[in-house]
């Protein structure tokens, strides 16, 4: 070790995990040859290490240059907190006997709070839909 | 492996389907003679913003407007029945097709055919920027901008065939196929002088064969069951070169470091990220006997073989188990189960070249010539994945009253290890669960059931010597050089604390309540508790509690409207020793 070794430093820390999930479905029978629907899901997640704190007096010296106290600032920098949402609408209606009108709307969001690697934020939504003829 | 796209035109296709498809599959007896299906044909719009790596990680999700088109179609004529079914969603990598064909009640053919991609992340290594800059640390990616989007498709076949006027005799054949294709991120990284990390795009072409076959034997009291497995994988792929940095001092740029590592541009271009093509076998034979009393007796016997075709290594691996039920008059049971599973990895010498320093105070020296008490840096490789498992229950159940039951047992588990210094785990527990009915025309119906489980582990996996080196060199080595003073391996071999994830007493109790107070509405409440420690470690006590509690409703305000909620939390919380040591080196 070219600037010395001076032992350990340590400190029990913790790591935290908290999600919230929900969801939630509705079916309307509106009519014999309507009818709507909905599915939605929410995801929250967040985790995080934390409640570390280093004291650089445990140690005999340090090595110039390094900060240890700072490294106890680690939970912050490996925070998680992500959320995630999926909603479906739609709906079917037999117009003519065996024939089906069906159309489902489509919406997805992805966000990361504390992106690590890169931004990984993403969204995508659209329209799913066509006729389908029953025999 | 659920994907978005598959959610949504599942749920397409069976709303159109509407009352045909229930029809179709409604348990019990076999539908009548007749034949149905549907055909769709639609579209599919989609608008996307910023990365769908993880808001679409198995959707081809493109952008604007595709095809789309389905179909199903079943046919039954007494005991002979064909069902088809397909769909494409736009794109050759997102569609997939089944077909079910039963001819009489001897044959039944299925075959399956599925193909999506799977979107995985490009890593830009800009993390890395975080770690001491300069030459020490630094990266390069050859392949920015990138998408690694590899394809998977897979084909499943099975085959069934029971033996005319000898129905007791059963024969089953399968095949199935999968293949993974497409680029993907490898990386790699050279070590001293500098940390260099390098990313390149490599191309796989993995293909798994695997073929089942076996027989089963069906008789009143009595029935066996063997099958045979053989699995085939291959990388057709490519193996990325690479040619790896000169060990050298990454500031005074002179080879004084060629002995701290095994290979270095002196070598030229080095194969990395490598999979090895391998091959597995099993044997499987299932027994199940009913015997007097009502009582029942079953077993079972595995043998495998994995192979690694490019080392030649492998692992045998066998287990049995047993398990006999009894009834004990009218209200009790009592259940005995024993399983052993027992592993042999093979272990394999890893012989590491040695090469010499070119310069400096090592010039013309090993690693080991250098610094004598480290030994040789070749070694003997014990596999850890050796092991035998033994696992033991008792478990009684009583039927208290109508509706109401409580079962109980303990199960010993004794976990041996062949080559780790945690040789031996024993595992003693003890659960119940108890589970209660009562129908009430006023209060509706209530079913309640707690489940408790509580394990006392002797000696768990753990990480022996894992951190708090103490002061071994608290002054500065002469000169500042690296090659006096403390070596690496010293520090290492002075760790002091043990750390673990795993604990030796663990409690989990479960409860859950169901109460439908009408036929429109129903509420359910759960909660998950856990409770783990670990208090015998050397420095240190590791805890983790997990609550996961959660909540169902149903409720139907209309005839023709109803809702579905729920919801769930997770909390966990853990504690650990976080060591680390204080040195420059």
């Amino acid at each position: 070790m070219t600037a010395g070794q001076f032992g350990s430093l340590s400190d029990m820390m913790t790591y935290s995990v908290r999600n919230h999930t929900a969801f939630i479905a509705a079916n309307y029978q509106v009519s014999e040859r309507f009818s709507l629907f909905a599915n939605l899901v929410f995801n929250d997640g967040r985790g995080s290490l934390g409640n570390l704190e280093l004291d650089p007096t445990q140690a005999e010296g340090a090595p110039p240059g390094f900060n240890y106290r700072d490294i106890s600032e680690i939970g912050r920098y490996s925070a998680l907190s992500i959320g995630r949402t999926q909603q479906m609408y739609g709906f079917n209606w037999e117009f003519a006997p065996n024939w089906v009108a069906s159309v489902v709307g489509y919406y997805a969001n992805y966000v990361d709070r504390h992106p690590w690697l890169f931004e990984t934020d993403g969204r995508t939504a659209g329209v799913h839909g066509g006729i389908s003829y029953i025999f | 492996m659920k994907r978005t796209t598959t959610a949504l035109s599942t749920t397409l296709l069976l709303l159109a389907l509407g009352g045909a498809a229930a029809a179709q599959e409604s348990a019990g007896s076999p539908p009548p003679d007749g034949s149905g299906g549907h055909f769709f044909v639609g579209t599919r719009g989609l608008d996307n913003a910023n990365y769908l790596g993880k808001v679409s990680e198995y959707d081809t999700a493109r952008q604007g407007l595709r095809p789309s088109v389905g179909t199903n179609f079943w046919i039954q004529r007494g005991s002979t029945f064909l069902d088809v079914n397909g769909e494409f969603r736009g794109d050759a990598r997102d569609q997939q097709y089944g077909v079910d064909f039963q001819v009489g009640r001897y044959l039944r053919i299925r075959s399956y055919f599925v193909q999506f991609l799977h979107r995985l992340d490009h890593d830009p290594l800009k993390d890395f920027d975080a770690g001491k800059g300069g030459p020490l640390v630094w990266h390069e990616d050859h392949a920015p901008g990138v998408d690694y989007l590899p394809n998977y498709n897979e084909v499943t076949t099975r085959l069934e065939f029971t033996v005319p006027h000898a129905e007791w005799l059963r024969f089953h054949a399968g095949h199935r196929s999968y293949q993974r294709h497409g680029p993907v991120q490898a990386r790699t990284i050279a070590h001293c002088s500098s940390c260099h990390v390098q990313a390149v795009t490599k191309n796989i072409d993995q293909r798994t064969h695997e073929f089942t076959g076996g027989v089963s034997l069906r008789f009143h009291n009595f029935s066996v069951d063997y099958e045979y497995l053989n699995r085939q994988f291959n990388e057709r792929g490519e193996t990325p070169m690479m040619l790896y940095d000169a060990s050298i001092h990454p500031v005074k740029l002179i080879p004084i470091f060629g002995n701290r590592v095994s290979f270095d541009d002196r070598d030229g271009p080095l194969p990395f990220s490598m999979v090895p093509d391998g091959r597995k076998s099993r044997h499987s034979l299932r027994a199940r006997a009913a015997l007097p009393g009502d009582a029942k007796l079953s077993g079972a016997f595995t043998s495998a073989s994995l192979t690694n075709k490019f080392t030649g290594l492998g692992a045998d691996t066998w287990g049995w188990n047993g398990k006999f039920t009894i009834p004990i008059g009218k209200r009790l049971q009592f259940l005995t189960r024993a399983r052993q599973t027992d592993v042999d990895a093979d272990d394999v010498f890893v012989e590491i070249q040695e090469p010499t320093a070119i310069a400096g105070p090592h010039a013309g020296l090993t690693y080991p010539e250098a610094y004598p008490d480290f030994g040789s840096a070749s070694f003997m490789r014990y596999s850890v994945r050796s092991r035998n498992r033994f696992s033991w229950k008792g478990e009684l159940s009583a039927r208290l009253a109508r509706y109401t039951t409580l079962r109980g047992g303990y199960e010993f588990i004794r976990l041996k290890r062949d080559n780790f210094e945690i040789a031996r785990t024993d595992t003693n527990r003890l659960y119940f669960t108890f589970y209660s009915r009562r129908r009430d025309t006023v209060g509706g119906d209530w079913s309640w059931r707690l489940r408790y489980r509580f394990d006392d582990v002797n000696d768990p996996f753990l990480h022996h010597k894992a951190t708090l080196p103490p002061a071994l060199q608290p002054y500065p080595s002469p000169n500042l050089s690296p090659f006096a003073g403390l070596q690496y391996y010293k520090l290492y071999a002075a760790r002091q604390a043990d750390l673990t994830a795993f604990p030796t007493k663990a409690h989990t109790v479960e409860p859950t309540v169901t109460w439908m107070p009408s036929m429109r509405f129903s509420a359910s409440l759960h909660y998950r508790y856990r409770n783990l420690k670990n208090d015998e470690l050397n420095r240190s006590e590791w805890k983790r509690s997990v609550h996961l509690p959660g909540v169902e409703l149903w409720f139907a305000p209309l005839e023709r409207l109803d809702f579905t909620v729920a919801y769930t939390f997770h909390n966990e919380h853990s504690e650990s020793l976080f060591g680390i040591p204080v040195y420059d080196g």
